[in-house]
């Protein structure tokens, strides 16, 4: 098959087997890989009950039939499996060299289930696989882990998990190319609940794709629009120059930079967390995933201090918010080596710092009998340790602000910022109103990257108008709660199919180069599916598997009470700023949205919607568990 | 290649300014097999530590070692561009062993050296490289 290895393995850590499957055609056509992939999985292996830290939840690590090609940036993948942070779907994502490595290495996609007696590896070396031991590695940290690996296989590229992912810490990450995350929604945890220590690929496999010649031109013009014309240079002087760190500044600017654990959207020491800080002052190196044209990474470096010493990759805008301004710490070293610290000891930085601003929060507001200090930056780094290795408080909050504010009462859940159990991502919907249905009615919790718009966010101003010619001043009014669901069904659409193929979001959201009828090209001439070559049929794709990642939801009891928001943001008008007074008015935007998703005004998916789109058999298996009505 | 450019007769390297994204290595391998892969890549980039990538490729000597070094006959010289003939290859290694700078790779499905031809004087290595680190 073009683009694909064709390929699956299917590993079973109980019995300690390992086996070949093929990838079906009919299956890659319907929901094409990544994330639709996945899910066509999940569906079906999982139900109500399963629980995610138990052996029979599958943990998938998944590429899609651009990965491993040339097309710009081809480094991704992703891994997805039950959230044992969220008890729902869960997705992460990571770039570097560990997507496209999978595939020399044989295969499109890992679905791993079972538990291990033992701690063990997977070494996956050009089509041969092994189940290794991983005594040796169990407690061993990221950096280590890795280049011990290496040194056993050398040229692999490694996903693994640290201490965090040994002590089932709720938001552990897997750590991909030692400094790159599977960071959101726990898929660390699961892969330490499964003795699972790590995943190591090598190979020398290659891919073919349908229409080399219109491909390898199609990645040509790519290179050019990621550098050239319009957006390619402001991608460049952007993205290429700072990375996603000068986001602190543009946020400032539109009242949206989350500070005080969400309380406000305004950081007076913006400046000195923010791009032209990490330039200047830590900043050493860019560095890119593979095959990138944008390349957005970075290396920082601290050279003297109590953090000297330190290398990382990073940080990014997320982790420069949840280190930064919103625990109020204007220290850019100590949110560096926070960052380090969390990809040595694999925990997702947006959780962590979350969690850490939640307690200082508590902490004022005698919630909790914790000292934790506003910008202490000792206690930050402390507590960080603390919650990989579950010591004393630091294992309270190593099950996520949802848990903990439970345990407390009432008062602490109004302080508490997630949805669905997942920490919020550094935006603020008040200030920014189609970000807060994204926060919403993300499937994953309160994350951006399933639907953000930019086009409002950044101004985008000539391509809101190609793509909403009527109604472009109204989508791109950023405090108008007015179109804001039909925005982000089209963004949640767009994504998926992003996501699928695997492609990045820089250069399909920031800036928002690609569209539909890009990725129909590209999905032809990778794939040499046929239906594709038709836009409106890319669309449906994009639709059908956010409907089914909804559908695995559903299943799991989510309705519209849980598409929500974090009282502050319902309830608490922002201070200050560009945005001071605006709270989020959920409902018209929840009903605006659910009618363009094709879901009922609960948030279910609809029935005649599962049927239009071909998903009858996700619409019967509803209907008969009750969750939907075939009425609908 | 464009009417009007030079011809390449050798590739340049900025290290410095190497991200390390291997973008070179995929266009290398295409042009040359049609498909994509990192093995069948002709140019290698090697990352020694956080701060340090060094992509490695033939630098087309006037003097060539592996010319020398081959029994087989299978490296010639054409104008100023060093060239491996992979049919009169018998995959002996002693090109590899000869290059002072590690810039032939042997293949383990092909049996065979891999080097660099400069694409006939239109690298296409070059063209995938967005930062400037080959030239
Ligand atoms: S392969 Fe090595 S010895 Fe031969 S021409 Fe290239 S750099 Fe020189
Ligand atoms: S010039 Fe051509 S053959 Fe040589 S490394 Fe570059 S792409 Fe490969
Ligand atoms: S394309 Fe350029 S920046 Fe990327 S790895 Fe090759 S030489 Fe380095």
């Amino acid at each position: 098959m073009y683009g694909y290895t064709g390929k699956i393995l299917v590993a079973d850590l109980s019995k300690e087997k390992t086996s070949v499957k093929e990838l079906e055609r009919s299956r890659a056509k319907k929901y094409l890989g990544g994330v639709g992939l996945a899910a066509s999985f999940i569906w079906e292996l999982t139900d109500a009950k399963t629980d995610p830290l138990q052996p029979e939840n599958p943990l998938i690590f998944v590429t899609g039939p651009v990965n491993g090609t040339g097309f710009p940036p081809t480094g991704r993948f992703a891994v997805c499996s039950l959230s044992p942070l969220t008890g729902i779907w869960g997705e992460s994502h990571s770039g570097g060299f560990f997507g496209p490595m999978m595939k020399y290495a044989g295969f499109d996609m890992l679905l791993i289930t079972g538990r291990s007696k033992e701690a063990v590896y997977l070494a996956i070396d050009d089509g041969n696989v092994e189940l290794r031991s991983a005594k040796h590695l169990w407690g061993k940290d990221v950096l280590e882990t890795t280049d011990r690996i290496k040194e056993e296989m050398p040229g692999a590229e490694v996903a693994c998990i640290g201490p965090a992912g040994e002590n089932l810490v709720k938001f552990a990450s897997i750590q991909v190319c030692k400094y790159r995350a599977a960071g959101r929604t726990g898929m660390g945890a699961v892969m330490g609940a499964k003795h699972l220590k790590a995943i190591a690929v090598r190979g020398e496999n290659e891919i073919k794709v349908y229409d080399v010649d219109k491909f390898v031109a199609l990645v040509e013009e790519a290179r050019q629009r990621y550098t050239k014309e319009r957006w390619g240079i402001a991608a460049q002087e952007s993205l290429g120059k700072y990375g996603t760190t000068s986001l602190v500044e543009a946020e400032q600017e539109i009242g949206r930079l989350p500070t005080k654990n969400h309380s406000t959207g305004i950081f007076k020491d913006f400046d000195k967390i923010g791009g032209e800080a990490v330039r200047k002052y830590v900043r050493k190196k860019r560095k890119a995933c593979m095959g990138c044209a944008i390349q957005c990474k970075y290396v920082a470096v601290i050279d003297a201090g109590e953090f000297g010493g330190t290398i990382t990759e990073g940080p990014e805008y997320e982790t420069l918010v949840a280190f930064g301004s919103d625990e109020l710490n204007s220290r850019l070293d100590a949110i560096v080596y926070a960052n380090y610290l969390c990809n040595k000891l694999g925990l997702d930085t947006i959780s962590t710092g979350k969690s850490i601003a939640f307690a200082m929060e508590l902490s004022e507001k005698g919630l909790i009998n914790q000292s934790i200090k506003w910008g202490d930056v000792e206690t930050m780094v402390k507590l960080v340790e603390d919650i990989a290795y579950r010591r004393g408080f630091g294992n309270e909050l190593a099950e996520g602000v949802r848990n903990l504010a439970a345990k407390l009462g009432a008062e602490a859940e109004k302080l508490a910022v997630h949805v669905k159990g997942l920490e919020m991502s550094g935006q603020d919907g008040r200030a920014h109103k189609s970000i807060g249905l994204t926060h919403a009615i993300s499937v994953r919790g309160a994350d951006h990257l399933r639907s953000i718009s930019c086009l409002d966010e950044l101004g985008y101003v000539d391509i809101a108008k190609e793509r909403y010619p009527e109604d472009a001043k109204i989508i791109l009014d950023l405090r108008s709660e007015k179109l804001k669901g039909i925005l982000v069904e089209d963004m949640e659409t767009n994504y998926a199919i992003v996501d699928s193929l695997i492609i990045c979001k820089y250069g399909t959201m920031w800036p928002p180069i690609f569209y539909y009828s890009d990725y129909a090209r590209l999905i032809y001439y990778t794939t040499g599916f046929k239906d594709y070559q038709k836009p409106e049929n890319v669309r449906k794709l994009g639709e059908r598997i956010c409907l089914l990642r909804r559908a695995i939801n559903a299943r799991r009891g989510i309705t519209r009470k849980d598409d929500t928001l974090p009282y502050k943001q319902l309830h608490e008008p922002m201070p200050d700023g560009p945005a001071k007074g605006e709270v989020v008015h959920l409902d018209v935007m929840l009903d605006e949205f659910y009618d363009a998703r094709g879901c009922t005004r609960d948030g279910k998916p609809k029935y005649s919607k599962l049927k239009e789109l071909g998903m009858k058999q996700v619409g019967d298996a509803l209907a008969k568990e009750g969750i939907i009505s075939k009425e609908h | 290649m464009s009417s009007g450019a030079k011809r390449k007769t050798r590739i340049m390297v900025d290290k410095e300014k190497c991200t390390g994204c291997k973008a070179c290595m995929l266009a290398c391998a295409v042009k040359h097999t049609g498909k994509y892969s990192l093995s069948m890549a002709r140019i290698w980039v090697n990352e020694i530590d956080e701060l340090e990538v060094v992509p490695n490729v033939c630098r087309h000597c006037i003097s060539p070692a592996c010319l020398k070094a081959c029994n087989a006959g299978a490296i010639r010289k054409e104008g100023e561009v060093v060239i491996l003939d992979m049919k009169k290859c018998t995959g002996c290694r002693a090109c590899i062993d000869a290059c002072p700078f590690g810039a032939i790779k042997y293949s383990n499905r092909l049996k065979k050296a891999l080097k660099c031809d400069l694409c006939d004087g239109d690298p296409a290595c070059i063209k995938a490289c967005i930062t400037n680190a080959l030239y």
